[in-house]
């Protein structure tokens, strides 16, 4: 039996929420946290505490911790380029846990790692000095390390718009792996947009791409990829999911690059049964009358125990408690929305 | 030596609580912000980039007076430094 999410945090341009579902029914219960300010980032360390990785057009990027979601402490030693560096932090972009290590991708593209449960943080040499990284392009929403995934001493990190990079020594060196996806630069220094990753837990050598250039998947840890879009209305878009339990994929498709809404206004997740292989729009619930906003990359959740919670642009919620069988759009709206994650 | 009051706008909540004045000494104006990053240091990260230099888009008003270098000009006792961000954009 599956168990229905009933609690979200919400990350959007302005604040962050927490949203319950109680009686039956969804409501905000906390926010906005951090009025005016975008939180690109909201997670739990690995002792619990929630983190929040926040920005904005004035005054930069910082790194906050809580132990309730209620009251928030900034730390004193977030990720931070050196003076001597010339690059700027921009965003905290994502967090991820590995074991008793928290890793924080960010803009200027960087990984950073805690081991004090995000109280302070070291750069990743190996990745923040990596060669040739002054040729390394910004995508549309900047140049940003936005996706972490991890395996005992591996680790993949995804760059937009640079590629997919693989340590095999807990980052102490690293390796591009992007070989069979269509780059977005050409050039004899190619360059690819990869939007977002998910790696099946029990066999990490399988990867799923949402890229720039479409949809993918590797079995050999990015090695080689694969494309892998039968059945999708368009290959464009940033979200990819996986229930671990059993396997279902979700994508949320966007018409294009150019026109970043979901084709035909009609706003919807798209799963798959077979690994990627073939994709069908999820079930039933979606909005009639025309939705006209996508879903940003780490606007969507998947819980592995039939849950999918996913937030777009306009600032709709969506959620699913059977794999995505039957949709539920929450009665309130947002502001945009920048990440969703279960606690 | 002087003694001055540092004004925050509400934006910098989430790094310093409710404080919106701060009570700062220095012989000059970079002395009086060295003292309130000592004092708040979670705002070192907000005012100034990674190169020391004020962002952008943040103001720093000394009695009324925009300075942007956040200068070595002198201080007396009773000034005020004003913190702002910029109305940018439309």
């Amino acid at each position: 039996m599956n168990q229905p999410i009933n609690r979200l945090a919400v990350g959007t341009e302005r604040g962050a929420y927490r949203v319950e579902r109680k009686n039956g029914s969804w409501t905000v219960t906390s926010g906005p946290r951090f009025p005016g300010w975008k939180v690109s980032a909201l997670a739990q360390a690995p002792d619990g505490s929630y983190l929040a990785g926040l920005g904005s057009n004035w005054f930069g990027a910082s790194v906050h911790r809580s132990p309730d979601f209620e009251t928030w402490t900034q730390v004193e030693q977030g990720p931070s380029w050196p003076e001597d560096s010339g690059l700027k932090m921009n965003q905290i972009w994502t967090f991820h846990n590995a074991g008793d290590r928290v890793y924080a991708g960010v803009d200027e593209a960087g990984l950073f790692f805690s081991d004090d449960q995000g109280v302070t943080w070291e750069g990743v040499a190996a990745l923040n000095d990596y060669p040739g990284r002054k040729d390394w392009f910004p995508g549309f929403g900047g140049l940003a390390a936005h996706r972490i995934l991890s395996d005992h001493d591996r680790l993949w990190v995804g760059i937009s718009a640079v590629g997919v990079f693989r340590s095999d020594d807990r980052g102490e060196s690293f390796v591009r792996v992007d070989e069979g996806v269509i780059p977005v630069d050409p050039s004899d220094q190619p360059a690819w947009c990869v939007h977002s990753l998910v790696a099946d837990a029990e066999e990490s050598n399988r990867i799923w791409r949402q890229d720039h250039r479409g949809v993918y998947r590797t079995r050999d840890g990015g090695d080689k990829w694969e494309q892998i879009e039968e059945g999708l209305p368009a290959s464009f878009g940033f979200v990819i999911g996986r229930n671990q339990s059993n396997g279902t994929l979700f994508v949320a498709p966007i018409t294009a690059d150019e026109n970043r809404v979901p084709v035909d206004g009609r706003f919807s997740v798209y799963r798959s049964f077979d690994d990627g292989d073939s994709w069908t729009e999820a079930g039933v619930g979606w909005p009639e009358g025309g939705q006209f906003n996508g879903a940003l990359r780490n606007a969507m959740v998947v819980d592995n125990q039939g849950g999918v919670a996913i937030g777009t642009t306009g600032g709709s919620l969506f959620v699913t408690s059977d794999d995505g069988d039957h949709w539920e759009q929450l009665p309130f709206s947002l502001p945009r929305i920048l990440c969703v994650t279960t606690i | 030596m002087p003694r001055a009051t540092v004004r925050l706008p509400r934006l910098l909540e989430p790094a310093v609580g409710k404080v919106r004045e701060v009570k700062v000494v220095g012989d000059t104006l970079r002395a009086a912000i060295d003292d309130l990053l000592r004092q708040h240091p979670t705002l070192g990260v907000h005012l100034f980039d990674e190169q020391g230099a004020l962002r952008p888009h943040v103001l720093c008003f000394h009695n009324g007076d925009l300075d942007r270098e956040v200068s070595d000009r002198s201080l007396a006792d009773g000034d005020e430094i004003t913190f702002l961000q910029a109305v940018s954009g439309g």
